[in-house]
């Protein structure tokens, strides 16, 4: 237990200096992930939620690559009101625009069968047709990215869990939710202690014999703390008379600002909408 | 030692007993024994009583079945003979110790198992709502216990973005929060640093109820306890306490 002491050794006391026992103050750590807090913030997680999913459903649905542009520039302003880091944000969009980058290496030389030929690279042609459903998934794939990360991801992710909740996600699957995402951070701690300790101990990863066997024991035995972990947390629940219910219930509360910012959201997707309908490419 | 495990020099007041003493004992092990599965038995005939009001510390080597004591009290985890007596009820089934369970406060030794709620708030009202209080009464308990623990502020805060020093405040509230008639504590101060173990010194002392603490940090348990214990080979024997602060309080 005390590899606990280890992890936060480098942390400031947040518990005060002084001894007298003042309340500490506290800055919102509601905000931990994502510095100050926003207007997007603050709308209502259940409006956020359902106006996230349809806003992404269109997006998934539009054939045109004027909707998809706009989409697009929509969810950048979302992403611009939501006020989430900009790095963080492109480390993400990183991650999916690589496998976007094979879509191009191959999705402009496939349609050579009714396509229209725009330019050719040696053997291969480049069709009209290719090139835009390519750039269709882009602009896609980023706009559903981008909406998603700036409207479910600010604020506390608990919250998440509670609006599903209280839109009619069954009782269990939002505890496993709520139960993650509490002990998501403490099993990552317990994985970087145990990879300080390795590294301490001279070891590199690579794909050598004896460094999958390290990190195979390593996953073992995060498994096997993982496991006595959910042991203890349910005899400390047991201990508090715990029968079956978390008794974790939020009241949200459908404000004004939820009412501008659902009505902006619906606004936005039926433009969208219409640029779809009235496409021409 | 053996001998003089079973028959402990009387001591007045608040004194864990190591002949149970039915009626005026909050907790009682008779003749217990008790082995993990596929293990070598941790206790065998082991008995033990922690009296009504007192104050006591329990020390010992790691493995010597501290943390299994604990357990076996809370009905956590069941002995393979003897008796357990709570509150002066006999309890064997899980019924028994869910009704004994509540009214005893246990702190887990790693405030991350204690603490699973989203925020402070859920944490510290789930104990009083799982023994049926409404969600207003819940509400009144959980400000009850910020205001005693000076941590209104953190109503609302997200217990994994905690310290380890208020965590562990916010499990002891957990437990508070439960109305108990005493506290169990494993190990409370591992990992706190100075200004944290004041403030839990304080909350100790100022709780105004009986406790049981295990722990290694003897400085600290000093300052809490009026009696302590020693857990080796199998059975428990009384130590000599030079506790200032409590023992003239007390006169």
């Amino acid at each position: 237990m005390c590899g606990d002491c280890l992890a936060h050794a480098g942390q400031p006391a947040a518990i005060g200096a002084e001894t007298t026992g003042e309340p500490v103050t506290v800055d919102a750590v509601a905000a931990s992930e994502n510095g100050s807090g926003f207007l997007l913030e603050d709308a209502d997680p259940r409006a956020r939620l359902i106006l996230a999913l349809v806003f992404a459903f269109v997006l998934a649905a539009v054939q045109s690559v004027e909707a998809a542009v706009l989409g697009l520039a929509f969810s950048i302003l979302i992403t611009m009101a939501s006020g989430k880091p900009l790095l963080a944000l492109l480390k993400r969009l990183a991650v999916v625009n690589t496998f976007i980058i094979f879509m191009w290496v191959m999705l402009p030389f496939s349609f050579s069968t009714p396509g229209e030929i725009i330019a050719k690279i040696g053997p291969l042609e480049v069709t009209r047709e290719g090139v835009i459903l390519a750039s269709l998934l882009t602009l896609k794939a980023n706009a559903i990215l981008l909406v998603v990360i700036s409207l479910l991801t600010v604020g506390p992710l608990h919250l998440m869990a509670e609006a599903s909740r209280a839109l009619g996600m069954p009782d269990k699957l939002v505890n496993l939710f709520l139960l993650t995402t509490r002990y998501f951070q403490v099993i990552f701690d317990e994985y970087q202690r145990l990879r300080l300790a390795m590294k301490a101990r001279g070891f590199k990863s690579s794909l050598s014999r004896h460094s999958m066997k390290s990190l195979g024991s390593l996953l073992g035995i995060l498994l096997v703390r993982s496991f006595d972990r959910a042991d203890r947390i349910h005899k400390a629940m047991l201990a508090r008379g715990y029968s079956g219910d978390l008794h974790v219930r939020t009241e949200f509360e459908f404000k004004k600002i939820d009412a501008i910012f659902a009505l902006s959201m619906i606004v936005v997707t039926i433009v969208v909408l219409i640029a779809e309908w009235n496409r021409t490419l | 030692m053996e001998q003089n495990s079973l028959n402990p020099v009387a001591e007045s007041g608040a004194r864990v007993r190591l002949v149970p003493d039915t009626g005026e004992n909050l907790i009682e092990l008779k003749d217990i024994t008790f082995a993990y599965p596929g293990r070598p038995a941790i206790f065998e005939n082991f008995s033990f009583a922690f009296p009504k009001g007192a104050k006591a510390g329990l020390v010992g080597s790691n493995g010597s079945g501290k943390t299994t004591l604990l357990q076996l009290v809370m009905g956590l985890i069941k002995p393979q003979k003897g008796e357990i007596r709570l509150f002066g009820e006999p309890t064997k089934k899980e019924a028994d110790f869910r009704k004994a369970r509540i009214k005893i406060g246990f702190v887990f030794q790693d405030a991350n198992d204690q603490l699973f709620c989203p925020t402070v708030k859920d944490d510290i009202a789930f104990g009083p709502l799982n023994t049926g209080h409404t969600r207003e009464e819940a509400d009144a308990i959980v400000e009850e216990v910020l205001a005693l623990l000076k941590l209104s502020d953190f109503r609302d805060r997200i217990t994994y973005a905690l310290s380890d020093g208020e965590k562990k405040l916010v499990s002891i509230g957990t437990a508070l929060a439960m109305r108990p008639e005493m506290l169990i504590l494993d190990e409370p101060t591992t990992c706190l640093d100075e200004s944290a173990v004041e403030r839990v010194v304080k909350v100790l002392l100022d709780c105004g109820l009986p406790y049981l603490i295990v722990a290694h940090d003897r400085p600290f348990l000093d300052r809490v306890v009026t009696s302590k214990y020693l857990m080796a080979n199998k059975t428990v024997t009384p130590m000599d306490t030079k506790n200032a602060i409590l023992h003239q309080e007390e006169q």
